[in-house]
């Protein structure tokens, strides 16, 4: 059985140097952080992120100063597991830290599991197709959202307060000098009974257009996202204003330790270019570091 | 002597300009229009004092009354006093919030303590008051100005 595994990961190997195996998204801040390679059985992710500078953005797209939260910490561990050559699971479990001018408070946020399927992998005999991965993932409601807070800062807000799902294609093409990636999600949240009636975000959508080149142990990849999410309902009447949309700009610089560990460093500047409306703006910095468990390991043993 | 009735006039015009800089420039703290509550028992309209700020808890102003008839009320008690930022599904600290019968003026009632966690744009915050004028309890939603 391991031998299989290895022809499989020498195969693909082979195809292509794991720039081919990136993905648009990754480090983007607008998916899951971690992949796997075929190489990897399983694998590990830890990060902190630290986003400093918060400010308001009102509907009416206005920056006002924020008299809650100017300051959010985030430790995330994440663990990928390779179910089949060309899939694999994810789990992410974040873990933030809120601060407010005088005070913080921290807790567990939503965990999050996610399932990616590359259906259309890369090839050096079709070195501009891009590979292509399906992706279903859904998000637990684990911590308040900020119309549960409690707190006059809204300091105990960790999470959206609202379970979702989601659904989308990432894109990478990584066979050549300029690589490139498209990833575009849509995110269904599941409506609840609160005190000011059934409340039902709308629907979400997220889209990351993304650039990079790759040297031997270092990638750099830069980009844009957006997200966007439509007019939220209360007892099915659609509330005015109620729309999000934030555009970010990132970038991305990776290196590789050896196979199995590298590093990743990442910028987020949060509502920095186009409209931005009913969010936040700030700048996040998180340093990663992954590792992966080969098939060869001696954890697969039984 | 045509002369006169154009000075006057002018004067007039002027002063009128004047009152009229000052309502506005009012307007801009407080909810201009009175509003029907749900069951079309009384009519609300809310003073701010000043210019709204978001992150300090001395925000306060002063609600008034009339019955369905607009005539002021003759009794009345606040018995909430709700901030919702319905856009974004969430509401506000009030803790802090105290309700006082203004002396002399049985249609009014100041309302002090008011906290806003964010700024909003003109009606991007609301408050639902529920009051008891008259005797009978219903329910209010007035829009704010901008909370800066």
């Amino acid at each position: 059985m391991r031998l299989i595994w290895i022809v499989v990961a020498s195969g693909l190997l082979w195809c292509g140097s794991t720039s081919a195996w990136a993905c648009s998204s990754c480090g983007s801040g607008g998916d899951d952080p971690l992949i796997l390679y075929p190489n990897e059985k399983l694998k590990f992710y830890t990060s902190a992120t630290d986003e400093s500078g918060l400010r308001n953005i009102r509907g009416d797209g206005v920056v006002s100063p924020s008299y809650g939260i100017i300051r959010r910490q985030k430790l995330l561990f994440a663990a990928g597991y390779l179910a089949t050559f060309n899939s694999f699971f994810t789990l992410n479990i974040p873990y933030t830290i809120n601060h407010s001018a005088t005070r913080q408070r921290q807790g567990l946020s939503d965990i999050a599991v996610a399932w990616r399927y590359t259906f259309l992998p890369s090839s050096l005999a079709t070195p501009y197709l891009p590979q292509a991965q399906l992706i279903a993932g859904h998000k637990f409601k684990n911590a308040r959202g900020i119309d549960e807070s409690r707190d006059i800062q809204n300091l105990d807000v960790f999470g959206t307060g609202f379970n979702e799902s989601k659904i989308g294609i990432d894109t990478w093409s990584g066979m050549n000098w300029f690589q490139y990636g498209i990833t575009y999600l849509v995110i269904v949240p599941t409506a609840k009974e609160t005190g000011r009636g059934k409340q039902h975000p709308g629907l979400k959508d997220t889209a990351v257009v993304s650039v990079g080149h790759t040297t031997d142990h270092v990638r750099i990849v830069t980009g844009v996202t957006r997200y966007r999410s439509s007019q939220r309902t209360v007892d099915g009447d659609l509330v005015a204003h109620s729309e999000q949309l934030q555009h970010n700009i990132f970038a991305t610089l990776q290196s590789s330790i050896d196979m199995m560990r590298s590093w990743r460093l990442t910028v987020v500047r949060n509502a920095s270019w186009g409209e931005n409306r009913n969010t936040a703006r700030g700048t996040a910095v998180t340093l990663a570091y992954q590792w992966g468990v080969g098939h060869d390991s001696t954890l697969f043993d039984h | 002597m045509r002369f006169f009735p154009i000075v006057i006039t002018s004067l007039l015009m002027f002063s009128a300009c004047g009152s009229k800089s000052d309502s506005n420039s009012g307007a801009s703290a407080s909810s201009a229009n009175a509003v029907e509550s749900e069951q079309k028992v009384f009519y609300a309209t809310m003073v701010w004092d000043e210019p709204l700020k978001a992150g300090t808890k001395d925000q306060k102003g002063t609600l008034a009354f009339t019955d369905s008839h607009m005539v002021a009320a003759s009794s009345v008690t606040v018995n909430g006093f709700r901030l919702l930022m319905p856009s974004m599904g969430h509401g506000s600290y009030d803790g802090d919030q105290k309700y006082t019968a203004v002396e002399g003026s049985p249609d009014k009632v100041r309302v002090e303590g008011v906290y806003f966690t964010m700024g909003g744009a003109p009606g991007e915050w609301v408050v639902d008051v529920t009051a008891t004028v008259n005797g009978t309890e219903d329910k209010v939603r007035l829009e704010l100005p901008e909370v800066q």
